[in-house]
């Protein structure tokens, strides 16, 4: 089958995980003996939009080069269009596209068109994060349309009016997604899609209203990558590692919730350090914690060997929780907040524990419990390394959720 | 390019620093690099005999007098060229006060875009810009308060 993919965010090597997840999507998808093809968008008036060195991807790729008078939704869509059909793909993927891709899904109609969204990029246009003074925003725009657009256009007034104009906000004025009109290119955009592709069940419930077709498919990572490691032998005396990896310097992520953790459990013992990738002057200064700096994803498989728990406190609606996968292929047992996605990955009491965000006092808990018993780490590491092995290691994702969903598609394109 | 160049790298928080400061030490190998940044600021993978380190303390608002301090050190140091991460105007000020006849902003990809070394040459190009942006700025608010959606709801 041919699968084009168009992507209008991507550059390579990858800035965030949707490049990474589509990425691995194609190399999975031709493994499987799929023609696979990229068509991204470089734009070179602005910084990393399809900068990529020549020859970095195995797949066969097409760059379109746009400029600030044509990044518009006039030109644009068009020139994909004109590109996909050059190749006659089965089926088109549409992945991250900011507010540019409602109109790229219209000018692409007439292919059996599969969308794939990273966060909560239908629910808000401010950021794609349902975040909003440091909790879960409970507006949405496909319901509150008015007032996200007040809460965006706050949110980018500041640069707008000063002219230092990034990437995100000038796509926004561009495509006109201060206008009215623009929620009902959105609203159609979403209803068009044969299938959507989504990281979780509370986004499905969200999109269930517009499209009945939604799959639930998880990033994942290559075992291989991570390989299971025993956890360390501690000498008496020594300290426990309780490893925090991510951007822990963004205040979703809850730093904060290991800091006053850590206090509670100093009150109580010694035997343990946080280890936090971030850097010194973001963190409150603590005999048990230790600020990692910022790392490469390539060395983090060697904090997750040293660790003895890996924790994932975020307290915005993490879509996925990648670092809690990572942790569970090293074999380390992972205590997790129930948010978004990240509550997916962890089989309580089997893998890790989950605790409610920003409860500090029941993940002291958990953690207490880890640090006690030696055995139980070590049980619930190779749980988790089991469960990467079975639902998160990329060749059985690609096996397991794309030959049925692209037959769906053939078959109702021919019904059609 | 004159191997005794000295060259002043100033920070900006975040991780794009170090990768910028090795770009620096990759592109120009004989050179004297200054790296300005805070007491304490990670320099992951940059080695100590590669770059000279000076502290500089930002992590409080600007103020005159702290402003003034951070501008005779730069000129102290007589670089030939002052490399900063974004064309900020706070940034961009702090590049024309340092005295460097060459000043640049250099992206974590690379990307070299030349900053006017005068302060008025620096900032001529702002005043169309902030007008362009002002206009846009009305019609963002005008479109968000004077035209919402009427129907919505799924």
């Amino acid at each position: 089958m041919k699968l084009a993919f168009v992507d209008l965010v991507f550059s390579w090597p990858p800035l965030g995980g949707a490049p990474l997840d589509l990425y691995q999507t194609m190399v999975g998808l031709q493994q499987l003996g799929h023609d696979v093809k990229l068509f991204f968008a470089a734009d070179n008036d602005n910084w990393n939009r399809g900068e990529m060195p020549p020859g970095s991807l195995p797949f066969e790729s097409q760059r379109l080069d746009f400029g600030l008078d044509t990044f518009t939704p006039e030109h644009l869509p068009a020139r994909f269009r004109e590109a996909v059909d050059a190749w006659r793909p089965d089926v088109v993927f549409v992945c991250f596209g900011f507010f540019m891709k409602p109109y790229l899904t219209k000018a692409l109609a007439g292919y059996p068109l599969v969308s794939r969204y990273y966060a909560y990029e239908v629910a808000c246009l401010r950021d794609y994060r349902q975040f909003w003074k440091r909790a879960t925003c409970r507006k949405d725009f496909l319901n509150t349309p008015n007032a996200c657009r007040r809460c965006t256009a706050r949110a980018l007034s500041s640069d707008i009016r000063t002219g230092q104009i990034n990437m995100y906000a000038r796509e926004y004025l561009a495509t006109g997604a201060h206008r009215p009109e623009y929620y009902d290119v959105l609203v159609e955009s979403v209803r068009a899609y044969d299938a959507i592709i989504v990281y979780n069940h509370m986004t499905k419930r969200h999109l269930a209203a517009l499209n009945s077709n939604i799959h639930v498919i998880p990033g994942g990572v290559h075992a291989g990558e991570f390989a299971f490691t025993p956890p360390p032998q501690r000498k008496p005396g020594e300290k426990k590692i309780i490893l925090m990896t991510g951007r822990a310097m963004d205040f979703s992520k809850g730093l904060h919730v290991v800091q006053r953790c850590g206090e509670i459990l100093a009150q109580r013992r010694d035997d343990f350090e946080f280890w936090v990738t971030v850097e010194a002057p973001f963190v409150k200064k603590a005999p048990w914690i230790r600020p990692l700096g910022w790392h490469d994803v390539s060395e983090l498989p060697a904090f997750y060997r040293q660790a003895d728990i890996c924790v994932v406190p975020s307290v915005w609606e993490e879509p996925f929780g990648m670092v809690a996968v990572e942790a569970m292929a090293t074999g380390r047992p992972v205590c997790v907040s129930r948010v978004g996605g990240l509550q997916e990955i962890v089989t309580p009491g089997e893998t890790g524990f989950i605790y409610d965000r920003n409860d500090a006092k029941t993940l002291a808990g958990h953690l207490e419990t880890l640090l006690d018993q030696p055995g139980l780490r070590a049980r619930m590491g190779e749980a988790g390394r089991r469960r990467v092995e079975q639902e998160y290691d990329w060749p059985r994702i690609m096996q397991k959720y794309y030959p049925p969903m692209l037959e769906g598609l053939v078959k109702k394109a021919k019904t059609a | 390019m004159n191997h005794t160049e000295r060259v002043c790298v100033f920070f900006s928080i975040g991780s794009d620093f170090a990768k910028v400061v090795r770009t620096v030490r990759a592109r120009q190998p004989h050179s004297w690099i200054t790296a300005m940044a805070p007491p304490d600021f990670p320099m992951d993978g940059i080695a100590a005999d590669e770059v000279v380190r000076m502290e500089v303390d930002r992590y409080r608002p600007w103020h005159v007098g702290r402003l003034r301090r951070l501008a005779r050190q730069l000129r102290a140091g007589r670089y030939d060229r002052f490399v900063v991460l974004f064309p900020s105007v706070k940034l961009k000020m702090l590049a024309s006060w340092s005295g460097a006849p060459q000043c640049e902003c250099w992206g974590v990809d690379g990307r070299v875009r030349r900053l006017d070394p005068g302060f008025w040459g620096n900032f001529s190009g702002e005043i169309p810009r902030r007008l362009r942006g002002f206009r846009q700025f009305l019609d963002l608010w005008a479109q968000t308060l004077l035209r919402p959606v009427r129907k919505h709801g799924r």
